[in-house]
């Protein structure tokens, strides 16, 4: 399962996605929206939102802290 | 016909105030859940809390992330979902939300406040596609494209302040020209280059697939102009949204839910208490708009319910010394 995180130093949500990745032991790679402007741009083409963080799990995009989502999507109890 | 799924509490809100309220009515052994969109509520758009006691000094999101592991703890769950209608039918109250429906006893209405919107053409469409309600979440976003940060109070100034680090251009859109926010803090934005439009309001959003522009005009003038952003950060307070509950309680004149001492809500203009509904945390008349008094306020509306439920009358001052048993 490949995991990617967009998200951003201030952004209180995305600190909150990050804990319940890490406390779910499930490995992600973390783009940096604030420090890759890029990475930003892509961000905002794939998902057609300004929002973060957004967290794609296998190409699909789970936009903003959702827990529920974010276990259906990890296959988490 | 699916039988729905019954409780005895339903929280509504998912903040400090309906995660005391959780807390307080799962260890009263009352099969409760919590429905609500934002873990965490209104203190997830700060940065640091240090005036709850026990932390002289913690994160927000590592506060709100204590309140949810404790809540859940007690087998609690937190469902994430919009609440669209509560409705009294015999016994209870059925909440149906935008993907479901249950059934409980007793509700503890503990939304709190929401973001207060400009009601313009656009800005429901661009929401989230340019149109924000949080600076510091989305701001990073916008590295190097022009914003308008619209409102005059501290928020809209901290806003305004953050964005000046990230956006190419940040203009300021206030609808008179006195500020409610610091002077400290109007200066410091001065100084950062952030241009002030005052008496102007924002008429339009307009965009393709994101925000291109806005229609601002002086109120005292007539003027209108368009002007060319990416991000509209709208920072003009917040208030009680009251869809949900205007029929079923009562309201003061600022649209707060009017309790009594025990977190009891009234019938609509009335002075009878209504059975069954309670309420907790910044959506009631209670003052001072702290973590500390939601949670406390959450604790009575739980305890109230526990009592309403069993049939216990209180009169006068109760102890409760019962936190230890469950």
């Amino acid at each position: 399962m490949e995991v990617i995180l967009y998200s951003a130093d201030w952004c209180p949500w995305c600190q909150r996605t990050k804990m319940f990745l890490k406390e779910h032991k499930i490995k992600f790679k973390e783009v940096n929206v604030d420090k890759d402007p890029n990475a930003a741009l892509e961000l905002i083409e794939k998902t057609g939102q300004m929002g973060i963080p957004v967290t794609i799990v296998d190409g699909k995009p789970i936009i903003g802290y959702d827990v529920q989502k974010l276990k259906e999507a990890l296959k988490l109890k | 016909m699916i039988e729905l799924e019954e409780f005895d509490v339903i929280i509504i809100g998912a903040g400090p105030a309906g995660m005391t309220a959780g807390i307080y009515a799962s260890r009263r052994a009352l099969k409760t859940v919590i429905i609500g969109q934002v873990i965490g509520g209104q203190i997830m758009s700060t940065t640091w809390i240090e005036n709850y006691p026990g932390f002289k000094q913690i994160k927000a999101v590592e506060l709100v992330k204590k309140f949810e592991d404790h809540v859940r703890s007690f087998g609690v769950d937190i469902i994430q979902d919009l609440v669209t209608e509560i409705k009294e039918v015999e016994g209870g109250f059925i909440v149906k939300t935008s993907t479901n429906e249950y059934k409980a006893k007793a509700v503890i209405l503990a939304f709190g406040k929401s973001p207060r919107t400009l009601n313009v053409p656009g800005e429901k469409e661009y929401t989230g596609k340019g149109v924000s309600y949080c600076a510091v979440c989305d701001g990073p976003l916008f590295r190097g494209k022009p914003v308008a940060v619209v409102g005059g109070g501290n928020s809209a100034f901290e806003a305004a302040h953050f964005l000046s680090q990230i956006a190419s251009k940040v203009y300021l859109i206030h609808r008179s020209e006195t500020f409610r926010a610091f002077e400290t803090l109007v200066e410091d934005v001065k100084k950062r280059g952030v241009e002030f439009l005052l008496n102007t309001e924002v008429r339009e959003i307009k965009g393709d697939k994101f925000v291109k522009s806005i229609v601002i005009e002086n109120n005292k003038t007539g003027e209108r102009r368009e002007l060319e952003v990416n991000g509209v950060f709208i920072e003009i307070g917040s208030e009680v949204k009251t869809d949900l509950i205007k029929d079923l309680v009562k309201l003061d004149e600022s649209n707060h839910v009017v309790i009594n001492e025990k977190g009891e809500t009234f019938y609509p203009n009335s002075d009878k208490v209504r059975p069954g509904i309670f309420a907790a945390g910044d959506l009631t008349n209670v003052p001072f708009k702290q973590i500390v008094v939601s949670a406390g306020e959450g604790c009575k509306a739980a305890l109230q319910a526990y009592n309403y439920i069993h049939g216990i009358q209180t009169k006068g001052i109760v102890a409760d010394w019962s936190a230890g048993k469950k």
